[in-house]
């Protein structure tokens, strides 16, 4: 069999078309200009434009236009870091972000002792139960095992190590940042409604907060040295 | 003002047809419109070619300045949210945009050049329609696209996606 390949070709193409539409060259009707399928995307929410930049490789070439990240999380955890980094050095999907959502949450460390005395109901169940070990207490404490594996990542975390300077190479590559926002994760009613918060997988935690615990747990603030640090970074 | 609503004028598309043509259904298109101001009198009496539209796309276009040619002309914030972020379209408008692909991307084209802006955001919002809910598998189909990623482009999309998901 010594068949052109040009023969080969075209067999090929009439199994995917029907007779009739032979001659028409089978055509990529969405291939249209940007203009236009800018004002098409327009009437589309953010799960379309996803979609659409999976399709093919002149639509994903499209989708650079599209503000598909805005807002970006810069947070002391390494899921965070690692997605603020990616974004920041992707060929066109920094280009977009005009806010940075600073989480500024950080954590006292307790012992469980400590967690097991603070721990607002219904899970403080510490005089109920007084000889309850402390892995079963933990155990049967979700928010409590949550808390300490979110401690346990924030110090795992890169922000002891060189937080500003990630920060600041970061923003070096966000040609259209405006804003930087400074987040505390366990503000109920801000983040973790609207579900901005990395912290949104351990609303147990919350309870830490919302209790008064003796000025003990309310240590997520921002101190000078802090913003001074944010400040420079900025300017 | 009278008279030159009855006036009809010539169209000559890129496929040599010569379309006969109100004046006022004409000029629902900016282009037309700009181009009678220019020409004049002279307007009246020469053909006016439009080289980038074919007979019947511009017959279907013609259709659809009929039809609207009393509407009100758009009002100047009409580029404002609440018209970009509803996909409704109005019961004709709908049954004049059931057609087979390849002329509603016609028109769509056809209304760009022409500059009519509400048949092409009706064009728009009638492909949005065709998108909306559809999985990027789905959208392929609809509008026979091949898939030319490899499977590692896919997967870092995905990827890419998932950033863009939480935020």
């Amino acid at each position: 069999m010594n068949l052109p390949s040009q023969h080969l070709r075209s067999s090929r193409q009439r199994t995917h078309k029907p007779r009739t539409q032979r001659t028409r060259q089978p055509k990529d009707t969405l291939n249209l200009p940007t203009e236009i399928l800018l004002s098409i995307t327009s009437q589309l929410p953010k799960p379309s434009w996803l979609s659409l930049r999976l399709v093919s490789r002149s639509l994903y070439a499209f989708s650079s236009n599209l503000p598909i990240i805005t807002t970006l999380w810069f947070g002391p955890y390494s899921e965070d870091l690692s997605v603020f980094q990616n974004v920041c050095n992707h060929p066109f999907l920094g280009a977009h972000v005009t806010t940075i959502l600073y989480d500024v949450t950080r954590f006292k460390e307790f012992t469980a002792e400590e967690l097991r005395e603070h721990w607002p109901r219904p899970y403080r169940r510490a005089r109920e139960h007084p000889r309850e070990s402390r892995q079963k207490w933990i155990e049967h404490h979700p928010g409590v095992w949550q808390y300490l594996k979110l401690v346990e990542e924030f110090k795992a975390g890169s922000f002891g190590r060189d937080e500003m300077s990630i920060l600041a190479e970061g923003m070096k590559k966000l040609p259209n940042l405006r804003t930087i926002k400074l987040a505390f994760a366990f503000q109920k009613h801000r983040l973790v409604k609207e579900r901005m918060s990395p912290l949104k997988r351990y609303t147990d935690v919350e309870y830490v907060y919302r209790t008064p615990v003796h000025g003990r747990a309310q240590r997520h603030l921002i101190d000078e040295k802090m913003l001074r640090n944010i400040l420079d970074a900025i300017i | 003002m009278a008279a030159s609503e009855s006036t009809r004028i010539t169209l000559v598309s890129n496929d040599g047809a010569e379309v006969h043509v109100e004046r006022n259904v004409a000029e629902r298109s900016m282009l037309i419109k700009n181009m009678m101001e220019d020409l004049g009198e002279a307007a009246m009496t020469q053909s006016v070619p439009i080289p980038n539209v074919n007979e019947s796309v511009l017959k279907k276009v013609i259709e659809w300045c009929e039809h609207h040619k009393n509407d009100p002309p758009a009002a100047a914030d009409d580029d404002s949210d609440s018209r970009k972020k509803t996909t409704d379209i109005e019961e004709w408008d709908q049954k004049f945009m059931q057609v087979d692909q390849e002329m509603l991307f016609e028109i769509i084209l056809a209304s760009n050049y022409l500059d009519i802006k509400p048949l092409l955001d009706v064009g728009c919002k009638t492909v949005a329609n065709m998108i909306k809910g559809k999985s990027p598998e789905e959208i392929r189909k609809t509008f026979n696209i091949t898939n030319d990623f490899t499977p590692e482009e896919e997967e870092q999309i995905r990827r890419e996606n998932e950033w863009a998901e939480d935020r």
